[in-house]
């Protein structure tokens, strides 16, 4: 098929020639940027599969990648290193997307699911049924699912007279958020010792027991839920964007659409949540980097995932070795970097008045 | 109440006996109204009378409680949306200005009911953009943020969106409300342009009765949630409907302009003048 093409301010349009009915706008920079972020996110992760007890080179690392290398090396960076570094990817991706997805229903930068306490809700159920009942994969996504579910509902209910474009949402997900933190504490305490170190662990968001036996089937299922989640909604979101009004005499079932998005946001971030539990932050950041970076306005799906996967697999490697010796969890690093984002964000919102 | 006497005219669009209501509360009842086929056509009423309303059940926004909008004789319950979307296009008050977005941006997201997957940006998208944005006098500032603009250019913009939608039947939600009185004037002219020369139905809420005695076809004056009257201005517009309906006391007078009604208030702080018998008559 050969195609027309032109470009129409900065988009490449291309156009079946003749009747066929086919064609198609690419935002030449949204996909410019989205090309990049993942290039470095490729380059992040080469950089995690080389570094560790055992350094190895680029060369090495490929090697051991298409089954050529050493047993040794083969061991350390195909069965130790590359499930981790392959979960910080999928993972991010998948917290970038429903960040944008929970920012869209919300209309609110701020809304993500870190900020409205879906995270910590998720988080506090999970910690509950591995102190409770056992740290099983499908127990926890239960418990963190149902805990997220729970306290998004309160927190949608208590902000109800402000509506969730404002700043009430906000506070009371900080508000909720502490409290989440407090219950989390007195589980941890009231716990067996070793359960509660495990259960610490998994509260602080971690990739450090990932492995394909135990996570594979959650990033399976994420990738292809983010991909499906990207592919259904990509065309319908920018005009939900216009107000729900708009969208409807556009042609869009808006109730429906939200429905879409919130079973959307709620599964990536509890599928998340589950694998290595409670990564703050990075859901709330990587959407406002994804489109500052498009330069596109209203939601972006695709640079928020590859910004989300680079800013978790950067992180990741961070955790990994900015201390010697000491593996820490990722989400200490998010929410380091994270708190100090959010408060930015809040001020420059303030000054601006949005909120 | 209003028996024409004359054949009624075609109306595409109609609402047969409906009954709108928000979360059980009665907004209006058993309303039916015809929109003439290529008129402008004007709904006035004073504050909360259910304008919005009665425009949000005519797009489908809001589904009656009771009785049908039609639409071609269709009930546009059981449209599908998009085809819906192609044949009535409608500007809200609730629209959303995304941050930082350009005109072009904007308006080009008016076109989604012409797409599919496949076909994403036909030749027709192209040239409706183009369009909608030379009948709005906005080609110049496509690459402008949208929440950059003065008020009356971002409404512009916003008309020049629902205008690429191309559907003949055009729905609009106070448009001049919050412009001054010149961008006000110069919006209205573009709708009656669009309504003579591209021979499109416009049907507006509007607040200012002279304006909309200089611009409508065709009047609806609703009132707490009834009809009070539709027909063209000349003859909807009397003193006995000005007091009943918006509390003022008014003389009517011709509008010098086109010769249609034009209506001068007689309040003046706490007097109110006498009706005035003879006015001077005015220089054409």
């Amino acid at each position: 098929m050969t195609a027309w093409m032109s470009t129409d301010q900065g988009d490449l349009i291309v156009r079946a020639p003749g009747r066929v009915r086919i064609s198609a706008r690419v935002p030449v920079r949204s996909v410019a940027v989205c090309a990049a972020l993942l290039a470095l996110t490729a380059a992040v992760t080469v950089a995690a599969l080389m570094l560790g007890k055992v350094t190895y080179s680029p060369a090495e690392v490929l090697r051991a990648l298409t089954g050529n290398g050493t047993r040794v090396s083969e061991l350390f960076v195909v069965r130790w290193r590359l499930p981790r570094a392959v979960a910080a990817v999928v993972l991010g991706a998948m917290l970038g997307v429903a960040g944008a997805l929970f920012q869209c229903i919300t209309r609110n930068p701020l809304g993500s699911p870190d900020v409205i306490g879906f995270t910590a809700g998720a988080s506090a159920g999970g910690v509950a049924v591995i102190t409770f009942v056992g740290s099983g994969l499908a127990a926890v996504t239960g418990g963190a699912l149902a805990g997220g579910l729970v306290v998004t509902v309160l927190v949608v209910l208590l902000s109800r007279g402000g509506g969730t474009a404002g700043f009430r949402l906000v506070i009371v997900g900080i508000g909720l958020n502490a409290m989440l933190v407090a219950l989390e504490t007195y589980l941890y305490l009231v716990a067996d010792s070793d359960i509660s170190q495990i259960a610490a662990v998994w509260g602080a968001g971690t990739l450090n027991a990932v492995s394909f036996s135990h996570t594979g089937p959650a990033l399976l299922v994420g990738a292809v839920a983010t991909l499906v989640v990207c592919a259904g909604l990509q065309r319908a979101l920018p005009l939900f964007d216009l107000g729900e009004d708009v969208a409807a005499a556009l042609g869009v079932r808006p109730a429906r659409l939200r429905l879409l998005l919130v079973l959307g946001g709620v599964v990536l971030v509890a599928v998340v949540t589950a694998a290595a539990g409670p990564i703050s932050f990075v859901a709330l950041a990587a959407p406002h980097v994804g489109r500052r970076l498009a330069g596109a306005s209203g939601t972006a799906l695709a640079p928020a995932a590859c910004a989300g996967a680079l800013i978790l697999a950067s992180a990741d490697l961070v955790a990994q070795h900015a201390v010697p010796g000491v593996a820490l969890p990722v989400g200490v690093v998010t929410v380091a970097v994270g708190g100090l984002y959010l408060l930015t964000l809040l001020v420059r919102e303030n000054r601006k008045g949005t909120l | 109440m209003n028996t024409p006497a004359r054949p009624s005219p075609a109306t595409s669009l109609r609402a047969d006996d409906i009954t709108m209501a928000y979360d059980g509360r009665v907004i209006g009842d058993h309303l039916s109204v015809g929109i003439p086929d290529g008129e402008f056509t004007v709904i006035l009423g004073p504050n909360a009378c259910g304008k919005s309303t009665l425009l949000r059940s005519l797009s489908r926004l809001l589904k009656p409680r009771e009785g049908t909008v039609y639409l071609d004789g269709k009930d546009i319950h059981r449209m599908r949306a998009k085809d819906l979307a192609t044949r009535l296009g409608l500007l809200p008050q609730s629209a959303v200005t995304p941050a930082g977005i350009p005109v072009l941006d904007l308006v080009r997201r008016g076109r989604y009911p012409h797409q599919s997957v496949l076909s994403r940006w036909s030749r027709e998208d192209e040239h409706s953009v183009r369009r909608a944005l030379e009948q709005t006098g906005i080609t110049e500032l496509t690459t402008r943020p949208v929440d950059e603009l003065s008020g009356g250019q971002r409404q512009r913009a916003w008309v020049a969106m629902a205008l690429a939608q191309e559907s003949p039947i055009l729905l609009l939600d106070e448009p001049t409300t919050f412009l001054d009185v010149s961008h006000q004037i110069s919006l209205l002219d573009l709708f009656a342009d669009l309504n003579r020369t591209a021979g499109r139905t416009i049907v507006a809420v509007l607040h200012d009765i002279n304006h909309a005695a200089r611009y409508a076809g065709h009047l609806i004056v609703m009132s707490a949630g009834r009809i009070v009257a539709q027909g063209p201005p000349a003859e909807v517009l009397t003193t006995e409907l000005l007091a009943d309906v918006f509390d003022i006391q008014a003389t009517i007078i011709e509008d010098p302009v086109n010769g249609g009604p034009h209506i001068i208030t007689r309040h003046q702080g706490r007097h109110t003048a006498p009706a005035v018998p003879h006015l001077r008559k005015v220089a054409p």
